[in-house]
């Protein structure tokens, strides 16, 4: 977790990183910690354990990248269709048949799901690695972040689907908490 | 986003398959949920047992199964047909209704896990829905 910490002994109420004076939430308990809208100190985010490391290795060396990511972009542009508006050029995507079968969704979603492979080499730092692709969704292709969680929900019945009783729930609480740090490293550089 | 008749259809569709291992498919997104949630144990502590697999969680797991089985046979009317439900959750048990989401997700990727085939896209979407109306409805009560 991040921690946000706050000098006991400051004479003001200054926040430590940006100098100005913020409103300061008062620490409920002995041991908590002061907040302030600053910048979190510690780069290191996210732990994980042996067994979610090894689960998402796992996962993603067995994957049929050219299945599941063509399935999982079609299912969400299927059961959520309103983020079809960010594939206007893609063609036919009348209905649940035609987006299915078509070859750029499929082909997008490949893209897509090669695209989490950084983040699987890159599990201690993800946040830095998504740096520039978060960029890029901002600026560019503007897409509202919101979306990656609908995205991230659709591979997840994808992959359940592919796993069958071997995605049991704590395997499921790994591969969601890998998105979930994605999902959030994708929309950092939005503003 | 309320339920066409080709979502009440495809949601029909499937119970039938459903319906036949209701119990297990209660329980294993019940124990799921607890697994992949663990802030929902919080609305448990009385029970003895919070594991996967145990009693107290398939007993539940049927008790949930039976609600969404009611709901099914009254799709046409979810706020009238679960009233009684709604008053359950909104002044006995007090479940968060964010907590509707999170159910439903789990039970929709349990469906995935055991209806690899069935649980296409277009069913996807019609249960999807069909779980927000009756989350929706459960909802009506609670102020």
């Amino acid at each position: 977790m991040t921690q946000y910490t706050l000098q006991a002994h400051r004479p003001s109420n200054r926040c430590l990183w940006e100098g100005r004076r913020v409103a300061l939430k008062v620490a409920s308990g002995a041991g908590d910690l002061q907040t302030c809208t600053g910048k979190p100190r510690d780069s290191k985010m996210v732990e994980w354990t042996d067994f979610e490391r090894a689960t998402i290795v796992d996962i993603f060396s067995k994957m049929q990248y050219e299945v599941v990511g063509p399935a999982a972009l079609a299912r969400c542009l299927i059961v959520y269709p309103w983020t079809q508006r960010y594939f206007g050029n893609f063609g036919n995507l009348y209905n649940a048949a035609a987006i299915s079968g078509n070859p750029m969704v499929a082909k997008h979603g490949t893209t897509i799901l090669h695209g989490l492979d950084r983040a699987v080499k890159n599990m201690d730092n993800i946040k830095a690695t998504y740096a520039e692709l978060s960029v890029l969704h901002s600026e560019k292709l503007h897409v509202d972040p919101d979306n990656f969680k609908l995205l991230s929900d659709c591979l997840t019945v994808v992959v359940a689907a592919q796993l069958g009783k071997d995605f049991t729930g704590e395997v499921q609480a790994a591969f969601q908490k890998f998105l979930a740090v994605v999902v959030s490293a994708l929309g950092r550089q939005y503003h | 986003m309320s339920l066409n008749s080709k979502d009440k259809a495809a949601v029909k569709a499937l119970w039938g398959k459903i319906a036949k291992s209701a119990d297990v498919i209660g329980s294993e997104a019940l124990s799921r949920m607890l697994v992949v949630y663990p802030q929902t144990k919080t609305y448990f502590t009385h029970w003895p047992d919070m594991s996967p697999g145990s009693e107290p969680v398939k007993a539940h797991g049927k008790k949930v199964m039976g609600g969404l089985g009611l709901a099914v046979s009254k799709i046409d009317d979810l706020t009238t047909g679960l009233m009684e439900l709604s008053e359950k959750h909104a002044f006995t048990l007090r479940v968060d209704p964010s907590n509707f989401k999170v159910l439903s997700h789990c039970i929709l990727v349990e469906l995935a896990t055991i209806f690899p085939k069935e649980f296409t896209p277009e069913e996807h979407l019609s249960y999807d829905k069909f779980f927000a109306a009756v989350a929706r409805a459960l909802s009506e009560k609670y102020r």
